[in-house]
């Protein structure tokens, strides 16, 4: 071998042996998540290959020398710019990628259009991310999990735009590739995701339902056990939904089991990434900054400063819902280095919650600036933005600008979007502006606002000066009762009068700490919660009520969501008397679907009188019985132990509906429609979801069961449960309950009530409040009979 | 409150004491202070259940008893080991008048069902009784739902649910009286 050959072997081999070796180290990092690290190494494999290449460059080499040279340097430069994509390097990482994806013509133009849109969907630029999704989906060729990987992120980026369509489309596409190459693994973990993409979607409850009994149930499946990485997904989605229903427990076991199968395993991406979620579910302030501190801490051992910028967000948020200034001041720390390499959604959020501690400390003008600055970050969010931003000028006193904003941020919703994000920045919305027109002194305004809260999915057009004229016409007034963190207020408004608003001291925090619990599941405990919530509120609602139920003999009671559940009739005022001394309570979702309802024509004659659970020891027999021998009838149908088949068959064709029959709401579904249940024959249940889907002409619907009128909602105003059913199906009105009721004083008020209603020519708001006023004479206990409530149509 | 009263309780009764005892448990009762949601005792079952399924830890017996009080595929075998479940709490001091006052409680009649969370708080409950401990070494007041206080110690009155299932539930066929095994085993034929 001649001199120059020769020394082109030794330095090869040099080259090579040290190559190979980063290369081994580089794998090892990455593996571990080690992301500086491998950032690291891969710069100082580029560097080793540019100086080999410079050595020897003008030298005659031989081809396959060259073509060597050269694909390392494209390897290096692959791995620098997959690595430099999630280790702090975006801008250089991606003018290489484009490098690479205009240069390759084969899989690997594939591989690098997906590095290069996910890189791009990481910092929230969805739109630009798309087209490269797409290169990487086509041109994946045989490399399926690339394809896969390319279609699941087109689905993420499609979902963040919210283009639901196109998003499970792309994941349908996923799912069904990976399942036709035996890639059950990954199979799995789309399934998993597109379960918890539709729970962002779905405004019903019916997803979050799907979602916990399908992740846990895909958890048990081999693929998932035996992957760590998935078992701490389906852990973490399952850790988000229970946290969101308020199972800090249960979401806290999901965790703890997250964080065992990522303490068996030295990756840290999964260990950050577990850490972080268990910080975000966990309501314990001491738990979760631990554990959030620990994820900070393992997030500057990665490296990237993507997590470790999610890290700092996660603990100065923690941080600042503290009134410890301790705390405030580390947050401060933690805020400089956070703004210093946060990507804008981070940096988007951390304002937000910054802003909204400023306000919370007056320090107006300081919250509003943080709000600036997240504008100008994620100019695309700015709905979000601009409520928060009414919420600090309300807090400030400053209503009008509060009111402009929240208009603005209003209009740019579009009103026909049932979406779940939709309907929720809707309603606060609407709740904000009627708060804020209230205290302007424009009442008119602030009822629309409350109507357009209780009737979102129900869009009826309707103006102020028809409702008025309709109240003037029925001779009844309306009372909307709004409670937020800090204020509460009634609005009122009276036939023949300007509506007006009355303070209420109540907050959120006082019902909440008063009201029954949802993990109640004891009848008397749940009772006796709520005659303790009647001596705890009642005295602030009846101060705000007693002018209002004085002056008229029938009001609709618009409460919140969180009030729901209270039994108005059972108040009692300062001079003694009770309110059904003084007028007829009549509940709706709105008083525009009243209005609506009150239009129908109906006919009174057809009773189908039902009723079952006999062999519960209670004889509901005897119940409809009674209730079918009462002498106003034209027809009469006795259905004792109905199936649910049989009611569903008999229902439609009268005119009077009497069920009596055992009822709940049931713990185990987080549908709100599905929660609501009567029990039938054979222990059969039926749910207000089957009710609604029938048509229906009758003009009352008694339904004598426990808690009969209580529903579960995600909304603050929405009305659901057997409320929604039965006025959707087309009654007038409904008789139901709010508590657990004795069956025989509940049937008591039942004839009582008829007999009422039947006999005297009055309004069914007017016979329920007679058959409770003589209850009340009898019993002391208000639940006996201040737990009906009459819903829809006072007529 | 004596034997008699707690065999007097119907099927229906016995299940709705149980779930009123299981309500009135204060949070002082659980470890850490923290009184498991209903929900929460559900999943642990369900979990533990699962496990002992796929671990042959636990005897065919035993899983049956569950499976049949999941499904309420035994109304009658599940009321009678409510029965007796609310029998070994009346008989510890420190549960005597709560029980008494679940079993007043489901006693007054109303227009809903059985929770059907009863079943599951049956097995909770049970692993309980499983796990009685009588250490007393720190005495602590507590205040009973109905504001009663009485002295008791924190030790006795702290349960770990998730090993107290975990340690009842493969063997429950060996702690359950034979004669209620054997009503579970009829069903199941």
């Amino acid at each position: 071998m001649a001199e120059p050959e020769a020394d082109l072997l030794t330095s090869w081999q040099l080259f090579d042996g040290r190559f190979l070796e980063l290369q081994g180290r580089f794998a090892e990092s990455s593996a571990q998540s080690n992301l500086s690290e491998a950032y690291r190494i891969a710069a100082e494999m580029r560097d080793l290959t540019a100086a080999f290449a410079a050595r020897w460059r003008g030298a005659i080499l031989l081809p396959d020398v060259v073509h060597e040279i050269d694909e390392r340097g494209l390897f290096v430069r692959q791995l620098l710019a997959s690595v430099g994509a999630v280790a702090g390097h975006w801008p250089e990482s991606r003018v290489l990628l484009e490098g690479l994806v205009a240069e390759f013509t084969d899989e690997r133009r594939a591989m690098a259009a997906l590095a290069l849109g996910t890189g791009l969907a990481n910092r929230a630029e969805y739109r630009a991310a798309l087209p490269w999704l797409r290169i990487a989906a086509d041109d994946a060729g045989d490399s399926i999990p690339t394809k896969v990987q390319a279609l699941c992120q087109m689905a993420n980026s499609y979902l963040n735009l919210e283009e639901f369509t196109q998003s499970a489309a792309a994941h349908e596409a996923a799912v069904a590739l990976a399942r036709e190459h035996g890639l059950g693994e990954l199979a799995a973990q789309l399934s998993l995701r597109k379960l918890y993409f539709e729970t962002l979607r779905d405004a019903t409850g019916a997803a979050r339902d799907r979602l916990r009994k399908e992740a846990d149930e895909l958890k048990r499946t081999p693929e998932i056990a035996s992957s760590p990485r998935l078992r701490i997904e389906a852990c973490q989605m399952l850790a988000d939904y229970y946290g969101k229903i308020g199972e800090s427990a249960l979401a806290r076991d999901e965790v703890n089991e997250a964080l065992d199968v990522a303490s068996g395993n030295d990756d840290l991406q999964l260990r950050w990434r577990t850490l972080q979620n268990y910080a975000q579910t966990e309501k314990n302030f001491d738990r979760a900054i631990r554990r959030a501190e620990e994820a900070t801490t393992v997030a500057r051992t990665i490296g990237s400063p993507e997590e470790l910028a999610q890290s700092l967000q996660l603990a100065v948020s923690l941080r600042l819902d503290t009134e410890d200034v301790q705390q405030h001041a580390r947050a401060e720390e933690e805020w400089s280095e956070l703004s210093n390499i946060a990507d804008s959604e981070t940096l988007f959020t951390a304002c937000l919650d910054r802003a909204l501690q400023q306000a919370r400390r007056g320090r107006i003008e300081a919250s509003l600036a943080s709000l600036e600055e997240a504008q100008s970050l994620v100019p695309q969010r700015s709905v979000e933005v601009l409520y928060a931003r009414a919420a600090v000028l309300m807090r400030a006193g400053r209503d009008a600008e509060a009111a402009t904003v929240a208009s603005d941020a209003l209009a740019r919703i579009d009103p026909t979007d049932t979406r779940r994000r939709s309907l929720v920045q809707r309603t606060n919305l609407h709740r904000v502006l009627a708060q804020i027109e209230a205290r302007r002194g424009n009442p008119e305004l602030a009822i629309m606002h409350a109507e357009s809260t209780r009737a979102l999915t129900t869009p009826i057009d309707c103006e102020w000066a028809d409702l008025q004229a309709w109240l003037n016409r029925e001779d009844v007034a309306a009372v909307y009762i709004f409670v937020s963190e800090n204020s509460a207020a009634c609005l009122i408004a009276e036939p023949g009068r300007a509506p007006r608003m009355n303070p209420l001291a109540l907050t959120v925090k006082q019902i909440a700490e008063v009201m029954p619990s949802r993990d109640s599941v004891d009848a008397e405990a749940w009772n006796r919660a709520l005659v303790r919530g009647i001596a705890a509120i009642g005295g602030a609602l009846a101060q705000a009520l007693h002018e209002v139920c004085a002056r008229n003999r029938v009001v609709y009671l618009f409460p919140e969501s969180n009030l729901a559940g209270f039994p108005f009739s059972a108040l009692s005022f300062p001079d003694g008397s009770g309110m059904v001394d003084l007028c007829a309570l009549v509940f709706a979702p709105a008083l525009r679907i009243a209005k609506e309802i009150s239009k129908k024509k109906t006919s009174r004659g057809a009773l189908l009188a039902a009723s079952a659970g006999g062999e519960t020891g209670v004889d509901f027999r005897s119940h409809s019985e009674e209730i079918a021998a009462l002498p106003f009838w034209e027809s009469v149908r006795h259905v004792p132990d109905a199936s649910a088949f049989a009611f569903l068959e008999e229902a439609p064709a009268a005119d009077v509906i009497h069920l009596a029959c055992h009822g709940t709401l049931a713990g185990q579904t987080e549908e709100g429609m599905a929660a609501s249940e009567v029990e039938l024959a054979g222990y059969e249940r039926l749910s207000a979801k089957e009710i609604s889907r029938l048509t229906l002409q009758a003009d009352l619907v008694f339904l004598n069961a426990c808690r009969s009128g209580v529903f579960r909602t995600e909304l603050y105003s929405e009305t659901g449960g057997f409320w929604r059913a039965f006025l959707d199906a087309g009654a007038a009105s409904l008789v139901a309950t709010l508590g657990y009721v004795e069956p025989g004083a509940a049937q008591r008020l039942a004839v009582s009530f008829y007999k009422a209603w039947r006999a005297g020519e009055i309004s069914k708001a007017e016979a329920l409040r007679q058959a409770q006023a003589e209850a009340a004479r009898t019993s002391p206990d208000p639940l006996t009979w201040a737990s009906h409530l009459l819903i829809g149509c006072h007529r | 409150m004596s034997r008699t009263s707690v065999d007097s309780l119907s099927s229906d009764e016995a299940m709705r004491a149980l779930a009123a005892l299981f309500d009135g448990l204060p949070a002082s009762a659980w470890l850490d202070e923290e009184k498991p949601s209903p929900l929460r005792v559900r999943k642990l079952v369900e979990r533990l259940e699962n496990e002992a399924r796929f671990e042959h830890d636990a005897g065919p017996q035993s899983l049956a008893i569950v499976r049949a009080l999941q499904t309420g595929a035994s109304p009658e075998a599940s009321a009678e080991a409510a029965r007796w479940v609310l029998q070994l709490f009346h008989d510890q001091p420190e549960f005597a008048t709560l029980t008494e006052e679940a079993i007043l409680s489901a006693k007054k009649p109303h227009m809903s069902p059985v929770p059907p969370e009863a079943a599951y708080l049956l097995l909770g409950l049970l692993a309980m009784a499983f796990k009685f401990r009588r250490a007393r070494k720190s005495e602590k007041t507590i205040v009973t739902k109905h504001g009663k206080e009485k002295v008791t110690t924190t030790d006795e009155f702290s349960f770990d649910l998730l090993k107290a299932v975990k340690e009842g539930l493969p063997r429950l066929s060996e702690f359950l009286p034979g004669r209620i095994t054997s009503l579970f085993g009829k069903s199941h034929g």
